[in-house]
């Protein structure tokens, strides 16, 4: 459970370095709600507010990183999206969903795949 | 957002139609999509390719993969385009060369290990692919035999994925690989094992002659099954472009022996427990061919005919003058042929013995009565020759001697009889007797000799309008078979007594 969840963790941490390099702001981590948890949501360089679901994994063996993320698990996401947007203080321009997927080798480097504006 | 294209065949019976296999790559979570009215088994087709590539080892796109079938709105069954799904997955991916899949039909299933499975319909979907000008069939590799019937496509035999790769690749594949399962021939029986039945045997002769319709009516035992099962036997061989539409229909309902051009006429023989739909053909969705579009340019032979249903045996009455059926189900009307040759046999009552010269019948008058009523007489009309068979008396069987005349002493008889018919029919665009419609036969044709002796037959009320055309076309088979250049008042007479099932036929005409 433990390395499982480091491998989370690691991915999470991974994607937020690779956004902010590339002008992104990370608003929060890991914001949890009765529905769910948000694994991080930044300010895109356009000023959307983007809700990011990062999925990592360390094989192919059950296939790849974001084909975990399904139909329903899209579906969840967006109505966590909008439950966060609403306790949001300040105004928000844009809201959307992104996926991540973090592929960790075996060598210690990763690689990312990145799908903007995931629809159900 | 990348492309691939490959083509296949749809097929809606034996009606072929180019299918395009679009697929576009890219974009959103990795998610397959299988578009344009895919049946069950095709909408398998998604998962089972996914899985075949996988173990082939190529990669699926881990992106939005979008496989559309066009024209999308043309229902598309069977599991045949799976090769073309993935040879158009592949190269939208950029793993093949897409060069030769614009000029290919590409047709097979794929099992989960990566290999390539035969698949129903090969033939018809070839012809298909030929007519509308492609150049290249590639088909599942134990089937290179069945789509090279075909002129005019270079066909290529594929085991496997990596076979499909490396015909697209443009490497030739070691021919001497692909096990090819050898071609089933089946034994003819013979006529010189019916002793005896002279009447009978004339009167297959004749049918085989000008291709007429049949009915063996008598006891049982005394060879009814045993002629009609020989007829076969003495037809001619097919021509090229019958034994292809045999080869198609059989193709279609996946008769594993298509390995060359069947020359020899098909022959059906449903037991009489047979469903409408399993006679005339039938289905839900979609309907498939029956019986008698096997027996298509062959014959019918339906022993034991009052044991079949009513619906089964009236089904028949309308290819029975059209040569084919068109069956209309729910996401398709299908037009298959069936111009067969029939052949009923039956049994006099149910005891088997009313009429028998020393048989003793012990049914009651109403079950002799009954039994024969259930053929009925639109049925009985469209039969061309009526035959009594008795049993043999062994003075008879004596006299006979052991050995019959050989099915290819007869046969040799039959082509001549047909070579005359082709001849004179030509003109017309028919090749037998049984085929020519009654306006040719009474305004093209030369009269017959002696045809006042049907005016009495009709004023008497003992033949219909059809039984005249019936008659006058028995009698020209008898005149072809006779060398006669028209038919002679014998013929006529002959032909007259074989249409009414009369006791005395004067066998040979008198």
């Amino acid at each position: 459970m433990d390395e499982r969840r480091e491998t989370g963790q690691r991915g999470e941490s991974l994607v937020a370095a690779y956004l902010e390099r590339r002008g992104w702001r990370v608003i929060c981590r890991n914001w949890r709600c009765d529905a769910g948890e948000i694994d991080l949501v930044c300010c895109d360089p356009d000023g959307a507010m983007v809700v990011c679901e990062v999925k990592s994994r360390s094989g192919v063996g059950y296939g790849s990183p974001l084909e975990a993320i399904t139909r329903d698990k899209v579906r969840r996401l967006r109505q966590l999206a909008a439950t966060w947007a609403r306790e949001y203080p300040e105004t928000i321009q844009a809201l959307r969903v992104d996926a991540f997927g973090v592929l960790w080798h075996v060598d210690g480097t990763a690689s990312v795949v990145h799908v903007r504006g995931v629809q159900p | 957002m990348r492309l691939g294209r490959a083509r296949s065949v749809g097929l809606i019976g034996l009606e072929a139609t180019l299918v395009d296999v679009e697929v576009s790559v890219g974009g959103g979570l990795p998610r397959t999509v299988l578009v344009g009215l895919p049946d069950a088994a095709l909408h398998e087709a998604r998962d089972r390719c996914r899985a075949a590539v996988a173990s082939a080892g190529f990669g699926w796109p881990e992106h939005l993969v979008t496989i559309n079938l066009s024209p999308a709105s043309l229902p598309k069954a069977g599991t045949h385009f799976d090769v073309a799904i993935i040879a158009a997955v592949l190269a939208a991916n950029g793993a093949v060369p897409s060069g030769l899949l614009a000029d290919s039909v590409l047709l097979g299933e794929v099992g989960l290990d990566g290999g390539v499975r035969p698949v129903r319909g090969v033939l018809p979907a070839v012809l298909a692919a030929v007519r509308e000008g492609i150049g290249h069939a590639i088909v599942p590799a134990q089937q290179v035999r069945e789509a090279r019937l075909v002129d005019g496509a270079r066909v290529h035999g594929i085991a496997s994925l990596a076979d499909l790769a490396a015909v697209l690749a443009g490497q030739s594949i070691p021919e001497a690989a692909t096990v090819q399962p050898p071609v089933r021939r089946e034994r003819v029986a013979d006529l010189i094992d019916v002793a005896g039945q002279l009447e009978a045997r004339w009167a297959l002769e004749v049918a085989a002659a000008g291709a007429h319709h049949v009915h063996f009516l008598g006891p049982p035992g005394v060879g009814k099954t045993l002629l009609a099962e020989r007829l076969p036997g003495i037809l001619p061989d097919l021509s090229t472009a019958d034994a292809l539409e045999v080869a198609a229909i059989r193709s279609l309902v996946g008769l594993p022996d298509v390995g060359e051009l069947p020359r020899r006429p098909p022959y059906a023989a449903p037991h009489h427990s047979a469903s409408v739909a399993s006679i005339t053909g039938g289905g839900s969705q979609i309907a498939r061919p029956g019986a008698i579009s096997l027996a298509h340019r062959g014959v019918l032979f339906l022993d034991e005919a009052p044991e079949f249903s009513p619906r089964a045996l009236e089904a028949l009455r309308t290819p029975l003058e059209l040569g084919r059926i068109e069956l209309a189900r729910a996401r398709a009307l299908t037009s298959y042929p069936a111009r067969f040759q029939l052949v009923l046999a039956s049994n006099p009552c149910p005891c088997g013995q009313a009429g028998t010269p020393g048989g003793v019948c012990t049914c009651p008058p109403m079950a002799v009565r009954r039994y024969a009523a259930r053929l009925s007489g639109p049925i009985l009309d469209r039969i061309d020759i009526a035959q009594r068979l008795r049993p043999m008396t062994r003075a008879y069987l004596r006299a006979a001697g052991s050995a019959g005349e050989p099915s290819a002493a007869i046969a040799g008889r039959v082509v001549e009889a047909r070579r005359r018919q082709v001849h004179r029919l030509r003109e017309w665009g028919w090749s037998t007797n049984a085929e020519v419609p009654g306006p040719v036969l009474r305004r093209k044709l030369p009269p017959p000799e002696g045809v006042e002796l049907l005016d009495e037959a009709v004023s008497r009320g003992q033949l219909s309008a059809r039984g005249v055309d019936k008659v006058v076309r028995l009698a020209w088979s008898i005149a072809d078979l006779a060398g006669a250049a028209r038919p002679r008042p014998s013929d006529v007479r002959t032909a007259l007594a074989m249409r009414r099932g009369d006791d005395a036929v004067e066998v040979r005409g008198g």
